[in-house]
């Protein structure tokens, strides 16, 4: 039952949190989470652990509208959102879960191993196909409907991960590679539709294909609780990778790239594929043998034969796919002992290039706590009010971050929802200091 | 091991809890699904020849160079053959040689004896009864078999002799020993094979007759000869089977049909129809392989419509296929002889009774054999006998006045229920020089009528026109329309139709002058799309 507990936990935590890329943990000053900081970041303490399970992330983005713009008066209609898609629209959702995290310190070295689960799901989608779904193709008769954006992706892996971080100088290198366990997914890739229904006798003309490609290793009756907390395949690899630059003085820049690899999914696999086009004039001469009466269902059993079952190929056959890969670049600009402001870009490749930005400030309360605001901008989202507050007790800290903090309060107001939590042990070091350097900087810390 | 559920979409169960959890689930209801679908729904080509062909049956279908049609509907009548209307009887002859006078003879002593008779041959009907008269017949089956009884206490030898019954050429003789072995009387019994032998039965003045010869040679044991003593020949013939006969078969009924029938295809689906055709003919060629004449009598042709009615088909205002004469085959193995009676506009009122456009030509039809005449030498082979092929040809040009054919289905509803409306949309491609109207009935499960698609018929398929003179027309003429069904009678339709009924009334341009000509290539393409509005309730 272990895993499936877990598997709860990673439910739950997507379906009541949303957030994106954790842009306003960029600018803080480093906590401890591998999974989104930067393998260059380093803490000030020499020994840190993280509390398993306490610590993770969930997120959730849709770029079309926010649930309000199709619930009104306890209604929801999902035609009110068709006019605010474009034909880009993102449908993101992430979570994980940190399982296991330790790091040390050694001289100009920072070593650290991690354990965690991810989910992430990626749909990107035309809106005229959500028209085409709720409105019928009625509408679009007379046009050429060509829609090739409807890709979607939903990926659920453990990643084993061990950190190196080297201190040269002024810059700091880091490099973080993973290995990964594929657990379930599916894909729907390779998607091509062209329909055109003429005018007058809505002769439709179609040109239709997509790949749909299934794991589910994870949900396996043969698979014994050893294989499920350390799978031994549909293994992959990933690695992220930064350095951070602090040779100016109150400045710090970080540029790296996080979640790149690649999964090869090769059991309990299966892959359907779907190609048909053609030309469909109605019920014709062809279909009519002449023997039988001609009923209006026979017609209707001809058009379903030609749209929605012919052409589908089933097959097992192993494929890959990618993390959904970002970029960026963070800096943190020191005001004071008290202030700090932070600013960051990013840019996720999924369906193309996704770029969102982030500004902040952060301000230290004494030696206990230290708290964030900032805005952060996605995908036509700008309702992207940050904030978080860090709390250190002894050597416990304790973090709780949200890039969307309206998300928090008012789910249905917002394309964007976030939340990060966070629960460390750190030792040997000396958390609590500046809004600048506090718990972070090798190079303040360790100088 | 533990097990696990196993849901099928694992991740997309994650993503749904997801979504799930964004939704205020409290009393949300979802608002109803309304799309709004469009479809081609048919695409029909009705090609004339093809529609022709596809109908088949027992029509032949010839166009000439330019493509224009015509129809010949075919049926044929045989006759049962000679070979099962004469069947030849088993035939049994007797005769007696009663011997030398009572004595006895010394021994080694040769004494003779002969006999004669002419026997009748018989057949089922005597010929006072017209029944055949036959000088000759060839045989290719049959047997014969001599039995012969001595009732003497000597060596008996015996002679049988049948002058009129040869094989290749030569008469039929047989010899048999009888000789007396102490015990009487002595018994021979032969069987010989008849193929392809020839029974002469007589002249024309004495036909039915064979002659049998009967030589006996006896030669003495010493024993007396009494007065009862005699030779006993019995002589029959079996299993007889002819390949010609000669001479007067006399009168044979060859058939008698009450009701026989030319199904003319074209119309079978009429509901109703009134079509002048400019020259349409009904024929009946009588083909005769008897070698002797005989009498036709085709009577009560009439053309009856699929409701029943009967319209008589006359020439020249009489019965014109009565006591027709067909004259005989001229010689054995000769292609039959023919004789051909053709009923058009100029001698009947062919063209008068396919105004209805009937579908099916009924007539009584009997034959029989005539008596010989004077001088001649019938005959008849076993495969003889007498076909009627009746046709109706019909080049089709002419006017249609107003032909309508219906059908009556079972209605099946598609199985969605919230249709706000549906909008047909129709297009007709046309090329024959004939307009169509087209109406949809709806009925209840008693077949009371519910509703029609259209408040009046309209002319869907509009004619092409053709040239003054009535020949081919020039291009398609296309008809567009289209009609809503509103929510509320789809509704109460799909509640209480249960029957629909489709009728197609065609009427040519302008029929009450000008006569059109139908083209094998003459086609009508029907293409209807639809677009239907749903209404779909999704909590």
């Amino acid at each position: 039952m272990l895993r499936l507990r877990l598997f709860c936990l990673l439910l739950g935590l997507t379906g009541t949190a949303r957030a994106q890329s954790d842009l306003l943990l960029l600018t803080l000053p480093p906590t401890l989470q591998t999974t989104s900081v930067s393998p260059s970041m380093v803490p000030s303490s020499r020994f840190a652990v993280a509390i398993p399970v306490l610590s993770g992330r969930a997120s959730g983005h849709h770029s079309a509208f926010p649930l309000r713009a199709v619930v009104r008066n306890d209604t929801l209609d999902p035609g009110r959102g068709l006019d605010r898609m474009n034909r880009n629209n993102l449908l993101a959702v992430d979570a994980h879960l940190d399982y296991l995290f330790a790091g040390v310190r050694l001289r100009k070295w920072y070593l650290t191993l991690s354990m965690s689960e991810h989910a992430e799901a990626r749909a990107a989608y035309d809106g005229r196909i959500a028209e085409l779904l709720w409105r019928g193709n009625a509408p679009f008769v007379g046009q050429t409907l060509s829609l090739d954006r409807l890709e979607g992706q939903a990926l659920l892996y453990r990643a084993l991960a061990v950190g190196v971080a080297y201190r040269h100088d002024d810059w700091t290198f880091g490099l973080r590679p993973r290995l990964l366990w594929g657990r379930a997914a599916l894909r729907l890739h390779e998607t091509d539709l062209r329909l055109r229904v003429a005018e007058g006798l809505l002769t439709a003309e179609y040109d239709a294909r997509y790949r749909y490609d299934e794991a589910e290793e994870l949900f396996s009756s043969d698979l014994d609780d050893g294989a499920y907390i350390l799978p031994r395949r549909n293994l992959g690899w990933g690695i992220d990778g930064s350095v951070t630059y602090e040779g100016l003085d109150a400045w710090t820049f970080t540029v790296g790239w996080q979640n790149s690899g690649r999964i090869y999914w090769n059991t309990r696999t299966s892959t359907e594929r779907f190609s048909r086009s053609g030309t469909y004039t109605g019920f014709t001469d062809e279909d009519y043998d002449g023997t039988e009466t001609l009923t209006l269902q026979r017609v209707l059993d001809t058009l379903e034969a030609t749209f929605l079952t012919d052409g589908t190929t089933q097959r097992r056959e192993g494929f890959g796919t990618w993390l959904t890969p970002r970029l960026y670049a963070a800096s943190r600009f020191a005001l004071n002992d008290e202030w700090a402001l932070g600013g960051a870009v990013q840019a996720e490749f999924y369906d193309g290039f996704r770029p969102a930005a982030s500004v902040s400030a952060t301000r230290r309360f004494g030696r206990l706590a230290r708290g964030v605001v900032g805005y952060t901008v996605r995908s036509r989202d700008f309702t992207g009010l940050g904030a978080g507050v860090v709390i250190t007790s002894g050597p416990v800290e304790l973090h709780v971050v949200s890039d969307h903090v309206v998300s928090l309060f008012a789910l249905q107001a917002v394309r964007s929802a976030h939340l990060r939590i966070g629960c460390n042990i750190l030792f040997g070091g000396k958390p609590g200091g500046s809004a600048a350097t506090a718990g972070t900087q090798w190079s303040r810390s360790t100088q | 091991m533990k097990q696990v559920a196993s849901p099928r979409r694992p991740t997309a169960l994650l993503l749904l809890f997801g979504l799930i959890g964004c939704l205020p689930t409290d009393e949300l209801v979802i608002a109803p699904w309304e799309p709004e679908l469009a479809a081609p729904l048919l695409d029909l080509r009705s090609q004339l020849g093809e529609v022709l062909r596809r109908r088949g049956g027992n029509v032949e279908i010839n166009t000439d160079a330019d493509g224009f049609v015509t129809l010949r509907y075919l049926t044929e009548e045989f006759s049962s053959t000679a070979e099962a209307l004469l069947p030849i009887p088993d035939q049994a002859l007797a005769v007696v040689v009663p011997g030398p006078a009572a004595a006895t003879p010394a021994a080694g002593e040769v004494l003779q004896d002969s006999a004669a008779a002419t026997l009748p041959f018989t057949w089922e009907r005597t010929p006072a009864a017209g029944g055949p008269s036959i000088t000759r017949v060839l045989l290719k089956a049959g047997t014969l078999r001599v039995r012969a009884a001595s009732a003497f206490r000597h060596d008996v030898q015996i002679r049988v002799y049948l002058p009129s019954l040869r094989r290749d050429g030569a008469p039929f003789a047989l010899q048999l020993d009888l000789p007396f072995r102490g015990e009487r009387p002595v018994v021979v019994d032969t069987l010989l094979s008849l193929r392809d032998a020839d029974l002469g039965l007589g002249s024309a003045d004495a036909p039915n007759r064979f002659p049998v010869e009967v030589g006996l040679t006896l030669t003495s044991l010493g024993n007396p000869i009494a007065a009862r003593d005699d030779l006993q020949l019995d002589v029959s013939l079996s299993d007889l089977a002819f390949r010609r006969l000669e001479g007067d078969v006399g009168t044979l009924s060859l058939f008698d049909r009450t009701r026989d029938t030319v199904r003319i295809r074209l119309f079978e689906r009429r509901f109703a129809g009134r079509i002048l055709f400019e020259n349409p003919e009904v024929r009946f060629d009588l083909f005769n392989s008897f070698g002797l004449d005989t009498e036709v009598n085709v009577t009560n042709v009439g053309l009856r419509t699929n409701r029943g009615e009967d319209a008589q088909l006359l020439g020249s205002g009489v019965d014109a296929l009565s006591s027709v004469r067909v004259g005989g085959a001229a010689t054995p193995g000769a292609p039959p002889a023919l004789t051909s009676v053709v009923l058009d506009r100029d001698n009947s009122n062919v063209r008068d009774v396919l105004d209805p456009a009937p579908n099916r030509v009924l007539f009584v039809a009997t034959a029989n054999t005539l008596p010989r005449a004077a001088g001649s030498v019938p005959f008849v082979a076993d495969t003889s006998r007498i076909r009627v092929r009746s046709e109706v040809t019909l080049p089709l040009d002419g006017r249609i006045f107003f032909y309508e054919e219906r059908d009556t289905t079972a209605l099946e509803w598609p199985d969605e229920e919230d249709v706000r409306w549906v909008d047909v949309r129709t297009r007709a491609e046309n090329t024959f020089p004939a307009d169509a109207t087209v109406q949809l009935y709806f009925l209840d499960e008693n077949f009371v009528a519910l509703d029609s698609l259209f408040d009046t018929p309209d002319e869907i398929i509009r004619a092409a026109q053709p040239p003054p003179d009535g020949g081919r027309t020039a291009g398609p003429q296309v008809t567009e329309w289209t009609t809503r069904l509103e929510r509320e009678r789809y509704d109460r339709l799909r509640r209480e139709g249960r029957w629909l009924i489709a009728t197609l009334r065609v009427r040519s341009v302008d029929p009450e002058t000008l006569p059109v000509k139908f083209y094998e290539d003459y086609q009508v393409r029907f293409q209807s799309g639809v677009v239907v509005a749903l209404s779909t309730d999704l909590n």
